[in-house]
């Protein structure tokens, strides 16, 4: 992605969201039927998925995009969990639905979007549902081997496309580079793919034949993993394609926390924390692991010297 | 072919250096006010340690500094303590290993300007609870936020745009806060 100059950080996907609806939805939005009392412009919508501050209090409702309860992650563990076949992001969502509300946060002095107190296990199940999807399929070690190659993959194509090593998708700045970058879709991908054009990367993701993983930390390295980490590094040398770090938080504690209505449509109606009522939500920690990936056709070499140094040192090993 | 690979010790180090320096001092450092500093310091001192902060309900947060908190706690560089009497939260302590990460970090810690800004930072803001830093942080946000735009905002617009994402603050408070961090130099006010 190119660099955001005003932040000196690379564009995020939310970005190109935002510039698609400013440049390019705003006459379906504005002058829809259903907006003429509302008024809303194309560029409030943007803002919002932005996080603009300009919004002002309509940033409550940005929880139900950003928020550990937001449609997202609602939708997707549901629905890679069908299409992955596997069971690990089933929660129940039609009890959470039923459970949102807005309460008085006292903290905060402002509402919040919250779950009733009875939804409490449903909170917990997303959450649940979100760590063992990421732990178990999001993070597999062959799908995040593809990440990197997607990704090689997609800097060669704009790299041939633009003749120039550092190119990158246009920014999200105008009406001509959202259409740019729209542009690339699958179809034209995947054609390039086809069409041999896709580098290194390209060629491994269609034969096939990705990069192996083998040496990877615990979920939480203490300094003894993070140490043997260096120590495998240094004794594979150039043989090591790359070092994939897969950092997760699955509960974010105190800044961002589910708030939970309890007692509500009482005189003693007030909000609370989730941690403070779930010893789930309170206890569940983050992921840091990395993991070391060479070429295929080096796993073997690879796997006996790491076994060697299994030995020799004794832990952390795979 | 370089290996795109980082432990970021500096970011540890940094998160225990905080510890180290605030962890035994009267004020409550918990993760609230290791957020808020470390956004300032980011931002009011560009120090640029790869954070990306949003704003959140009590003001400006990165889930990636919550992740090295973890892991600088998993490394015995850190103690967090949930805290139960009082606005509760947590405390945050220096443990056993936080010496060894502070060196393994130290080409950050001993930049010049690294040195200075942190000291700076404990002088300006150290002392202050969560409550306070939430408030100068929030307002620093929204000064960066419209200034990347083009748009400089003076007092009063910043003052009306605070008070509508924080309206627990009074307008005086507000007010307060931004001619001190204007005064010092951490937001720009157009006339």
């Amino acid at each position: 992605m190119p660099i955001d100059e005003g932040t000196g950080k690379p564009y995020q996907h939310e970005n190109y969201s935002a510039a698609a609806i400013k440049y390019l939805m705003s006459d379906v939005i504005e002058g829809h039927t259903c907006n003429q009392n509302y008024c809303f412009k194309a560029s409030d919508i943007a803002d919002f998925l932005e996080g603009r501050t300009s919004m002002g209090r309509s940033r409550l409702w940005r929880e139900l995009i950003i928020g550990h309860l937001d449609a997202d992650r609602a939708d997707y563990l549901l629905r890679d969990s069908y299409h992955a076949g596997v069971a690990y992001g089933k929660y129940d969502l039609n009890r959470l639905l039923v459970s949102m509300s807005v309460g008085m946060d006292p903290e905060t002095n402002s509402p919040a979007i919250a779950v009733d107190y009875g939804g409490i296990h449903s909170a917990e199940g997303l959450i649940l549902a979100r760590y063992m999807m990421f732990t178990q399929v999001y993070f597999q070690h062959t799908r995040r081997a593809y990440d990197h190659h997607v990704k090689g993959f997609l800097k060669s194509l704009l790299v041939a496309e633009k003749g120039d090593d550092s190119a990158t998708f246009p920014p999200p700045t105008s009406r001509e580079n959202i259409q740019e970058y729209l542009n690339w879709t699958d179809w034209k991908a995947l054609g390039l793919l086809a069409a041999g054009k896709g580098g290194e990367d390209g060629r491994i993701i269609w034969n096939r034949n990705h990069h192996r993983d083998v040496f990877e930390t615990k979920e939480i390295p203490d300094q003894i993993d993070l140490d043997l980490l260096d120590s495998v590094r240094a004794e594979l040398g150039d043989d090591v394609v790359f070092v994939d770090p897969t950092e997760k938080s699955w509960y974010k504690l105190e800044q961002t926390e589910v708030r939970v209505l309890e007692h509500a449509g009482q005189e003693s109606e007030t909000i609370q924390k989730l941690s403070r009522l779930s010893d789930v939500a309170a206890k569940i920690r983050g992921i840091n692991q990395r993991r070391v990936y060479v070429r295929a056709e080096n796993k073997d070499k690879a796997t006996e010297k790491v076994a060697r140094m299994r030995k020799s040192k004794g832990r952390g090993l795979t | 072919m370089t290996p795109d690979f980082n432990i970021p010790w500096e970011r540890y180090a940094l998160i225990a250096e905080l510890a180290n320096r605030l962890g035994k001092r009267g004020t409550q450092f918990g993760k609230t006010m290791l957020q808020k500093l470390v956004y300032l310091l980011q931002e009011g001192f560009d120090i640029d340690l790869g954070y990306s902060f949003e704003l959140y309900t009590y003001g400006p947060f990165c889930t990636q500094l919550l992740i090295d908190l973890d892991q600088v706690e998993a490394l015995q560089g850190i103690n967090v303590v949930p805290v139960v009497s009082g606005f509760g939260g947590y405390q945050i302590d220096p443990a056993s290993m936080s010496e060894s990460i502070r060196e393994k970090g130290s080409s950050l810690l001993t930049k010049p300007e690294v040195v200075e800004a942190l000291s700076e930072l404990i002088k300006e803001f150290g002392d202050l609870l969560a409550v306070d830093l939430e408030l100068r942080s929030t307002i620093v946000f929204v000064a960066h936020d419209h200034s990347r735009l083009g748009l400089e905002l003076s007092l009063g617009d910043i003052a009306r745009i605070v008070g509508e994402i924080k309206p627990k603050f009074s307008v005086s408070q507000i007010e307060v806060a931004i001619q001190e961090l204007s005064d010092n130099g951490y937001i720009e006010l157009a006339d």
